[in-house]
């Protein structure tokens, strides 16, 4: 048997992938202005410390592999940015750019750049960091030190200890505006959805992994639900809580770690929402959203070979736009 | 035909070589690799569990008779006078067998403590019997006590999600108390 | 070309140094080198069972008959194994627990049945002798070198002595097994920078 790892969509139009940033930087523009709301200068401070050390090593490894720079396509803003929101507002500075610095060297220019990157670059970071120094992804006590005028504890944390009983405190609609701790960029969720349905009208990600995606959230732990609804939080909880809407708009859909036909993308979706339901309810982690998407990319090159059944999503509207 | 032989015969005679060499190897280190697991496996359970010992506990090994079984029992001595003895029990844990080493003191009928020799427990969760904070438990207590964990009606605080790591220990212990009582006065006798 | 003994001794450090130019026996690369100690026992290890297989293999290779050839290998190898076994567990006792079950891994080693059948079964024995000796001590070395960084990185400690400044915190992601796939994918695409004489 001969398997043959194809290569994801590249594009050649250098002015569509810059727009494609500017776009998911709009998008996210809500959120980090929230966080800066929520924890001040702290939130400034890793954000703008991400972004250019992403910035930084992106210049500096491009000139030492002798490749044309490509700082001006905005991929390494857009990735400093994201790889900032998943962090908790008390880290210290080395591990923003040691995992700034991560997210570009292993998890994309090692594979060539953008466009080549079998896994996401900023879970990659992230996920280098997170099993380094746990410590400082401790979220049930990051947010100790702030004065934040909710709980401090961490949700999911919670429902892990004790189930439903432990989690009665909270309502829906708090997390809905934000008010629950976290990553410094992962708990605006309403924000997080305006942002993720700017992109889908804008035509920058498709609806196929997003939709599917809350799907098998939804799906997976209402049966978890129906079943031991003292022990199991109800599904409206699992899309609010955690680093989950951040990943559904964000970091699931990145171009060239998710498959791009339709049935893939679905399947893409499903297993995400899946995974993440299955790490929450077994694993020792509370949240595992970006497990779930890490493993779910190494299915991609499988995934794109679903193509000869179904057409490739074209949801790339930008380039006729720009004319 | 002769291609037969000949291969059956040249492997015959690189197995049988090879077997030699290595009886005769396994022969040679045989004595010093039960010495080092003494040493390194049991002797740091043992410097614990017989801490105030002058001796060298691990020469001072006797092998003792119990129902056609040999068991080997550590002797701790102060002053050339022995105080107390130590002894491995083994029990059926979550993964596998424990090993478990506890020290008994003959004048008072007591329990030095208790060591985990060797254990396949998972990490974490059933490993952590090994830690003093469990063992502690065990430190100190007249042999009567029942040693059950407390969801047993014992009085033994489990490890925390390894009540079954923890059990395990608690039947060791219980047994090597019924085989400290059959075997005391012969320890006794020879002192 | 002609054989010498000292090319067939130095082309294992750098030429064919294994297991970055033959990509060979990964399995203790990646597992043992946690710790430059067990970087050093698992590198010597292989380089005793190697080149003893090598000469005894080279010095019986005329009687040993085509068809069972690699059956016979494996029973020497074997052999050597077991009496690498053995002594670790007799004189160096805490290496041998924390090599465990690599030890008889050894056994299926590619690099040594690889260069048994492709370097020992072929040569006469002074340069077999050569070979497995120099291919085993580039072998250490480069455990040495994988180890060295993951445990610098990963412990911030070098054969268990503090080398970091105080405050240095772990980078654990070196010490565990996906550290170790990276750290080797980073050397070997290293070294493939170098020419290769």
């Amino acid at each position: 048997m001969k398997l043959i790892v194809s290569s994801p969509p590249h594009w050649n139009n250098k002015d569509s992938i810059t727009k494609i940033h500017s776009h998911l930087i709009i998008a996210l523009l809500p959120v980090l202005i929230y966080a800066v709301y929520t924890y001040g200068l702290h939130a400034a401070r890793i954000i703008s410390l991400s972004v250019v050390t992403t910035i930084a090593s992106e210049y500096f490894i491009r000139k030492l592999f002798g490749k044309e720079s490509t700082i001006t396509n905005g991929s390494a803003v857009v990735i400093g940015l994201l790889f900032a929101m998943l962090l908790p507002p008390s880290v210290p500075y080395w591990l923003v750019i040691m995992g700034a610095f991560l997210c570009i060297f292993i998890g994309k220019e090692i594979f060539g750049g953008l466009g080549s990157n079998p896994l996401s670059p900023v879970l990659v970071g992230w996920a280098i960091t997170r099993i380094s120094w746990p410590a400082y992804y401790n979220l049930d006590l990051a947010s100790v030190n702030y004065d934040l005028g909710y709980s401090f504890r961490y949700p999911l944390t919670l429902l892990k200890k004790g189930g439903t009983e432990f989690i009665s405190e909270f309502k829906l609609l708090d997390f809905l505006l934000g008010k629950q701790v976290g990553g410094i960029g992962t708990v605006a969720v309403l924000l997080l959805l305006i942002g993720g349905i700017y992109l889908l009208l804008r035509g920058v990600i498709a609806w196929e992994i997003p939709v599917s995606f809350m799907v098998g959230i939804l799906v997976v732990s209402s049966v978890f639900w129906l079943l031991n609804n003292n022990q199991y939080a109800n599904p409206l909880f699992h899309l609010f809580t955690g680093n989950l809407m951040l990943g559904i708009f964000f970091l699931s859909t990145d171009y060239a770690s998710s498959p791009f036909n339709r049935w893939g993308m679905i399947v893409f979706g499903f297993g995400c929402g899946f995974l993440t339901i299955i790490f929450r309810v077994w694993s020792v982690y509370p949240d595992g959203v970006f497990f779930a998407i890490l493993i779910m990319n190494l299915f991609t090159p499988l995934l794109d070979k679903l193509k000869k059944r179904s057409k490739p999503v074209e949801f790339i509207h930008i380039e006729s736009r720009a004319e | 035909m002769r291609e037969y032989i000949r291969m059956v015969a040249v492997l015959t005679a690189i197995a049988a070589v090879c077997g030699l060499l290595l009886a005769a190897v396994k022969k040679g280190t045989e004595k010093r690799i039960e010495e080092q697991i003494l040493v390194n496996v049991q002797g740091p359970a043992l410097n614990n569990v017989l801490a105030s010992s002058t001796n060298d506990i691990i020469q001072d090994r006797e092998e003792i008779t119990v129902d056609q079984e040999i068991k080997i029992v550590f002797l701790g001595k102060k002053n050339g006078q022995i105080w107390a003895i130590a002894f491995e029990m083994t029990a059926m844990g979550y993964k596998g067998k424990i090993g478990v080493m506890v020290g008994f003191d003959l004048e008072k009928d007591r329990l030095t403590g208790i060591g985990i020799l060797t254990h396949q427990e998972t990490p974490g969760l059933g490993a952590r019997v090994s830690e003093p904070i469990f063992t502690n438990n065990f430190k100190d207590r007249v042999i009567s006590e029942i040693f059950k964990v407390k969801k047993d009606n014992g009085t033994i605080d489990a490890v925390s999600g390894a009540t079954i790591s923890s059990r395990a220990v608690c039947s060791a212990v219980e047994q090597s108390i019924v085989l400290y009582s059959a075997i005391k006065d012969q320890v006794v006798k020879k002192k | 070309m002609k054989k010498t003994i000292a090319h067939e001794f130095l082309k294992g450090f750098w030429e064919i140094l294994p297991p970055f130019r033959l990509v060979l026996g990964l399995c203790p690369v990646l597992a043992v080198t946690t710790a430059v100690e067990n970087g050093i026992g698992m590198g010597l290890s292989t380089t005793f069972v190697l080149f003893f297989s090598n000469v005894i293999i080279s010095s019986i290779k005329k009687i040993i008959p085509k068809k069972v050839r690699i059956a016979s290998y494996i029973i020497i190898i074997a052999t050597f194994v077991v009496i690498v076994e053995l002594v670790m567990k007799a004189y160096f006792f805490s290496i041998s627990k924390q090599l465990g079950l690599f030890i008889n891994l050894i056994v299926v080693n590619c690099i040594i049945l690889g260069r048994a059948e492709a370097f020992a079964s072929k040569n006469p024995i002074y340069l077999s002798a050569a070979d497995g000796l120099g291919i085993g001590l580039g072998f250490t070395l480069s455990l040495i070198l994988i180890s060295t960084i993951r445990e610098i990185l990963g412990k911030g400690t070098f054969l268990g002595m503090q080398v970091m400044w105080n405050s240095y915190e772990p980078f654990a992601f070196m010490v565990s097994a996906p550290g170790a796939f990276v750290c080797l994918g980073l050397i070997l695409a290293l070294i493939n920078l170098f020419p290769k004489k």
